[in-house]
């Protein structure tokens, strides 16, 4: 069994305010990323669901140590991120790619697309000089864009186009790693779908092991096997391969599954949620446990961990795991 | 025969500067909208479903120019003068736009926002303006609406601010609600219970709705009927599961089979090539381009709105073809 | 760093190209306005036969005529000719007293925006007590301890001036430091100087080229409010402060003295602030796409 090639051990994140008023008894905020591990092969896609503070965008950060997390490891391809100098850093980090959400600010809108891909084959001299015009447009072909385009600035390109760019950008670094951070979010319905087949396509023909993070249950499960759901900067359920979503049993990935509107559903059968009506995430025990219809005793005391559940697969809940004793 | 509160949108038309340099960006929309029911407005981006809606309440960009007719309640909304349309606007017809955190003064409380709509357009006085606002709030679902009268909007969630936003639509008690892409900006789960609220308060006052938003599943789960907009024109109109069960425009259905809903794992069928810039116009179907089942005929000539039944319509002329397609 | 040079000189050549043809009358009169002075001030020797600093006393204080058509001053001097040659130093003072401070400053905000932590604390806390003075008179402070003269001004104005600029771009470096395109940079493990220098710098510099405009202007009323209190350039080289200076007394018998300088402050104000008008404009419509 080959190593993993992306380790996620522990991985937590503050980001640090001093409670209003200051003193010890002040309700402590829960960390943006809190104990998270997960483990991705080679060419492996894994996605990941969560809403907005979910940690999901912060876990992409500390796994490209692009945040520094406060405890825990990132090991890929079996050395620590987390030990290495910032020279070492820069080198490893060219294998690892993210994808950003927003086309419009993740390109430098100074420079045109051939200049910003040039520049990533220059500055790891990754083909020789000469060989530099040929391999830019060697890339903008493998993401569907034509060799003209190299000419052009990024103003001048649609929401679409651009995303292509960017893609074409971190393809340019030959990385190992994809990580797509709700990288079709922003795009319309149509061109999302393309982008999607794209993402696919490369990770296919590439061998890149890609993380797939998206707000959109529908959008990941198309993409990936295995999904991990994120809540209040935790893992509280790993799907694995092959378990539909809704065979789902953690209380907050069935209420993002009967929430998630969906052509073919009639009116009024949304679920009543008062998702946004409680106020603030309870500092103790488990964080979904003021919404969830479940929660019981033991909720309110410890902070469900992540462990396998009845159906086998990684489940963060003591109702769930309160079955397993039972049977 | 159009009862007194029906939306009539007739030829609705919308171009940008004059002379050589005029742009048309809404070219001819016609639909309507029956007292108390709901409609949805879907297409992607630059198709041009916010602009119709606003310009239901002339809420144009400048340099915006309308033309064609909006009928509301007897009057034609596309020939009033700017102060006649402002009687319409927060009162008669109220508007809920995309982001709450905007639409809120940041520096007024909530529930002082709330009871200024209530005292100019109920003309009652500061006290009764005030009680009425945290009954508003209560309705929409806020606890402790008496104590959050008194927050500030940074105070809110997203989630909450939007229930505020929708308070202020409501508080003047308006007869037709436009929601110009309601729940984008919030996560799933509150956005279903943003649309559930819409739903619930619409059906206990009698009151129109006009929900625009890319998302079909959105507009699926809150509205009667749908009207598809691509490169700003409605290509297809229809009640909502017919239209979705059957899709009549080749557009409609790209889109449907696009969802990534629309199968399982892998690979996705989208539509190729991007929308158009709606001010560009080929000479025949905008569509075409982009369509598996264009012909020459399509691109001679614009296509019409060709009527399916006494409820459908579709401006595509292989409307019968799609019809097959579905049952053969 | 791998070679910029073609790239580089063709960005930069779209950006002149895009200072003249994009619409906006403010930019195009204030550059041609700017330029024809800069001409004026050069071709002075052609264009007048007096020379600046020589005495004519026995045409002292003759009102404008055909002869002089600025009329004299006491020493006889012929004004329009002080004018043109003080516009020499004028548009000196206004440029290059800008330009060292616009690259100290820009990279002193650079470097403290992008790396934050202490050195930015250090970098604020001195541009906290820079700023608490009032720019003028730490300006004549400084000249007053060196010693007045043109070189003094030049030293006195970068001292305190880079702050303004230092402000500027780390606000925007901080602001930029969070796009996407930044953390795509040191994804691709660029160097932190590349970072600033290729893809930070050319975003926010433009922010300051507006902001240098008005700038020039403030550098020339300046040099003339230094000139006006006899710290700044020194008789008899021709200057505009100091002609109004010297024009003080004679104000109601020979109102051109003061006049003629004064005006040419004024309009070369006028131009410089029209070309930052414009190219608030030109910036705003780049960043609005």
């Amino acid at each position: 069994m080959a190593d993993p090639l992306l380790a996620v051990e522990g991985v937590t994140k503050s980001y640090g305010q001093a409670a209003w008023g200051g003193g010890r008894a002040a309700v402590r905020a829960r960390p943006a990323l809190d104990g998270v591990s997960l483990a991705l092969d080679r060419g492996e896609i894994l996605g990941i669901v969560g809403e907005s503070g979910s940690g999901k965008s912060t876990l992409a950060r500390c796994i490209t140590l692009l945040e520094r997390p406060d405890r825990g490891r990132v090991v890929f391809d079996g050395t620590d991120l987390t030990t290495l100098d910032a020279g070492s850093l820069r080198r490893v980090r060219r294998q690892m790619q993210i994808v950003f959400q927003d086309p419009y600010s993740s390109l430098n809108p100074r420079l045109s697309v051939g200049d910003a891909l040039a520049e990533v084959l220059r500055v790891h001299r990754l083909v020789a000089a000469a060989a530099v015009q040929s391999r830019v447009a060697q890339l903008l072909e493998m993401v569907g864009l034509p060799a003209t385009a190299a000419a052009r600035y990024p103003a001048d390109l649609s929401g679409g186009q651009r995303q292509r760019v960017c893609i074409a950008r971190a393809l340019a670094a030959e990385p190992r790693l994809l990580i797509a951070d709700e990288a079709v979010s922003a795009l319309d319905v149509s061109i999302q779908a393309q982008i999607l087949n794209l993402l696919l396509d490369l990770q296919h023909d590439l061998g890149l092991a890609l993380i797939f993070i998206s707000h959109n249950l529908y959008v990941v499960r198309r993409i990936a096997r295995r999904i991990g759901v994120m809540f209040a900067g935790r893992l509280i359920e790993m799907l694995p391969d092959g378990m539909p979503l809704e065979a789902a049993q953690h209380p907050y990935t069935q209420a993002l599954l009967a929430a998630a509107p969906r052509v073919g559903r009639p009116i009024g059968t949304l679920e009543r949620q008062d998702a946004d009506l409680v106020p603030t995430l309870p500092a103790v025990g488990c964080p979904y446990r003021a919404r969830c219809p479940a929660a019981f005793e033991p909720c309110a005391e410890v902070d469900p961990p992540l462990a396998p559940g009845p159906q086998g697969h990684l489940i963060a809940c003591h109702r769930v795991m309160g079955q397993l004793s039972q049977s | 025969m159009h009862a007194r509160d029906d939306l009539v949108v007739d030829n609705l038309r919308v171009w940008f500067g004059h002379g050589a340099r005029r742009r048309e960006v809404i070219h001819g929309v016609s639909f309507e909208l029956p007292a108390g029911s709901s409609f949805g407005l879907i297409g992607e981006s630059g198709s041009g479903k916010s602009l119709t809606c606003r310009s239901i309440l002339r809420l144009l960009p400048p340099g915006g120019s309308i033309g064609g007719h909006i009928r509301y309640g007897g009057v034609d909304l596309a020939g009033l003068g700017e102060g006649a349309m402002r009687a319409y606007r927060g009162s008669r017809i109220g508007m809920i736009f995309q982001d709450p955190l905007t639409a809120l003064n940041p520096v007024m409380r909530v529930g002082d926002a709330i009871a200024q709509v209530i005292a100019e357009h109920g003309r009652i006085g500061t006290r009764p303006a005030r009680s009425a606002a945290v009954e508003m709030m209560e309705r929409v679902g806020i606890l402790d609406a008496a104590r959050r009268a008194h927050d500030y909007p940074h105070q809110f969630s997203g989630g909450m601010r939007q229930r505020i936003v929708i308070a202020m639509a409501l508080a003047a008690q308006p007869t037709l609600l436009l929601a110009d892409e309601p729940t984008t900006a919030l996560d799933v789960i509150i956005q279903a219970e943003i649309l559930r609220l819409i739903d619930r308060l619409r059906r206990d006052r009698g009151m129109s709705l006009l929900l625009v938003s890319h998302d079909l599943g959105v507009v699926a789960s809150v509205c009667e009927q749908i009207g598809v907009m691509y490169a700003g024109e409605l290509v297809e109109i229809g009640p909502t599961q017919q239209l979705l069960a059957s899709p009549r425009h080749p557009y409609t259905r790209g889109l449907l089979e696009s969802l990534p809903e629309a199968g399982d794992q892998g690979r996705l069928r989208p539509i190729p090539g991007a929308p158009p810039d709606p001010a560009a116009r080929p000479s025949g179907c905008a569509f075409a381009p982009r369509c598996r089942l264009a012909t020459e005929e399509c691109r001679r000539q614009p296509i019409p709105l060709i009527g399916v039944d006494e409820h459908r319509a579709s401006r595509c002329i292989h409307v019968q073809q799609l019809a097959e397609a579905v049952h053969g | 760093m791998a070679v910029l040079s073609v790239t580089r000189s063709r960005r930069v050549g779209r950006g002149i190209t895009r200072l003249f043809t994009l619409p906006g009358w403010e930019r195009r009169v204030g550059l041609a306005g700017v330029l024809v002075v800069a001409l004026l001030a050069t071709a002075a020797p052609l264009l007048t036969a007096y020379d600046p600093t020589v005495l004519d006393l026995p045409h002292a204080l003759q009102p404008p005529s055909l002869a002089h058509p600025f009329g004299t001053d006491p020493f006889g001097r012929d004004i329009f000719s002080r004018v043109l040659y003080g516009a020499r130093i004028d548009l000196q003072i206004g440029l290059i007293g800008v330009a060292i401070p616009l690259v100290c400053g820009t990279a002193i905000g650079l470097v403290s925006g992008f790396y934050g932590g202490w050195i930015d604390g250090i970098i604020g806390r001195i541009i906290d007590v820079v700023v608490a003075f009032p720019f003028l008179v730490l300006v004549i402070a400084i000249v007053a301890m060196l010693g007045p003269g043109l070189v003094s001004f030049y030293i006195a104005v970068s001292l305190v001036s880079w702050v303004a600029y230092a402000r500027i771009i780390r606000g925007e470096v901080l602001s930029a430091r969070g796009r996407e395109y930044v953390l795509a940079a040191r994804m691709l493990g660029y160097s932190d100087a590349r970072i600033m220098f290729r893809h930070l710098l050319p975003n926010v510099v433009p922010a300051v080229f507006v902001f240098a405009m008005s700038d020039i202007v403030l550098d020339i009323l300046t040099g003339a409010s230094l000139g006006f209190f006899g710290l700044g350039v020194q008789s008899p080289t021709p200057e505009w402060g100091v002609m109004i200076a010297e024009g003080r007394d004679f104000i109601t018998t020979a109102w051109w003295m003061v006049a003629f300088p004064g005006l040419a402050i004024i309009v070369v104000g006028l131009f410089f602030s029209l070309v930052g008008d414009g190219l608030a404009d030109v910036i705003r419509r780049i960043d609005a796409r």
